[in-house]
């Protein structure tokens, strides 16, 4: 069964049975971006039971413009993105905030972060900004479009495509720190 | 972006996930097992107690305890004609 028509049973039923499947399905995966951002299990425990509150609140008021998927993930995204900036009080999430914006960067080929080694690009996205995690997690791994992703981060699309930009320039420029033989 | 290459980032988000599912069936089994030791812990001392007065230890305990109970079964068997009962 689609996670679409779940939602209409759901909708039409209000049986938990259907909310159940939908949690069984995306609890992993919310899990699994929430310690990519925050870093903490306990914390992401806390954070994914807050964001199921958050859908089950509002799955009433999705659309199905986009799919299921993507309006999970944006949700899951935000709260992150608010937490760090609110309960961490880190207003540089993005490496535009930090570094010098002025320099021209290098264009980075997709094709050089997606083959990266898996336990190396673990090691690299731990520590870039969590700003430039969140593109390019929402990009390569949720394939989400700019158009979606400047909807969640509520920045322009041109916006987003600097912040790609910058993110898998930074993502490379700390794999090489890393990884330097 | 080709959709054909290698994407690591879904492999990353994989890993992920398995490894959340893991720590979770990982503390599942922890708790279970230390709900398990502490029920043995609590009830253990008990069950061995139990078994020691039915095979007629305990002595000391059960003259704390009080008298025997002479109207039991196994008093009666052991002697037909109890206190309680008038003789015939």
């Amino acid at each position: 069964m689609s996670d679409e028509e779940v939602i209409s049973l759901y909708l039409k039923t209000r049986s938990s049975s259907y909310f159940t499947m939908l949690y069984s399905r995306y609890s992993g995966k919310v899990y699994s971006k929430c310690i990519s951002l925050l870093k903490d299990e306990q914390l992401s425990d806390d954070a994914t039971q807050d964001i199921f509150l958050k859908i089950y609140l509002n799955l009433a008021k999705f659309s199905g413009k986009s799919k299921f998927s993507t309006w999970v993930y944006s949700i899951t995204y935000n709260y992150c993105i608010d937490y760090i900036r609110r309960k961490k009080k880190e207003r540089n999430i993005f490496s535009e905030d930090i570094e010098n914006v002025g320099e021209p960067l290098e264009d980075v080929e997709d094709h050089e972060l997606l083959e990266i080694e898996v336990s190396r690009l673990k090691r690299v996205m731990n520590v870039i900004p969590p700003g430039d995690r969140a593109v390019l997690l929402m990009k390569y791994q949720d394939d989400m479009s700019i158009r979606d992703i400047s909807e969640v981060l509520e920045k322009s699309e041109s916006a987003i495509k600097m912040k790609i930009k910058r993110a898998k320039h930074k993502a490379k420029s700390s794999y090489k720190e890393l990884y330097k033989d | 972006m080709s959709r054909d290459t290698r994407n690591n980032f879904k492999r990353l988000s994989d890993d992920e996930e398995l490894e959340s599912r893991d720590d979770k069936e990982l503390q599942g089994s922890i708790s279970f097992i230390s709900s398990i030791s502490r029920v043995i812990e609590l009830y253990l001392p008990g069950f061995f107690q139990l078994l020691i007065s039915l095979t007629g230890g305990g002595d000391e305990k059960d003259k704390k305890a009080g008298p025997p109970n002479h109207n039991s079964g196994l008093a009666k068997r052991d002697n037909e004609h109890g206190p309680s009962e008038p003789p015939a």
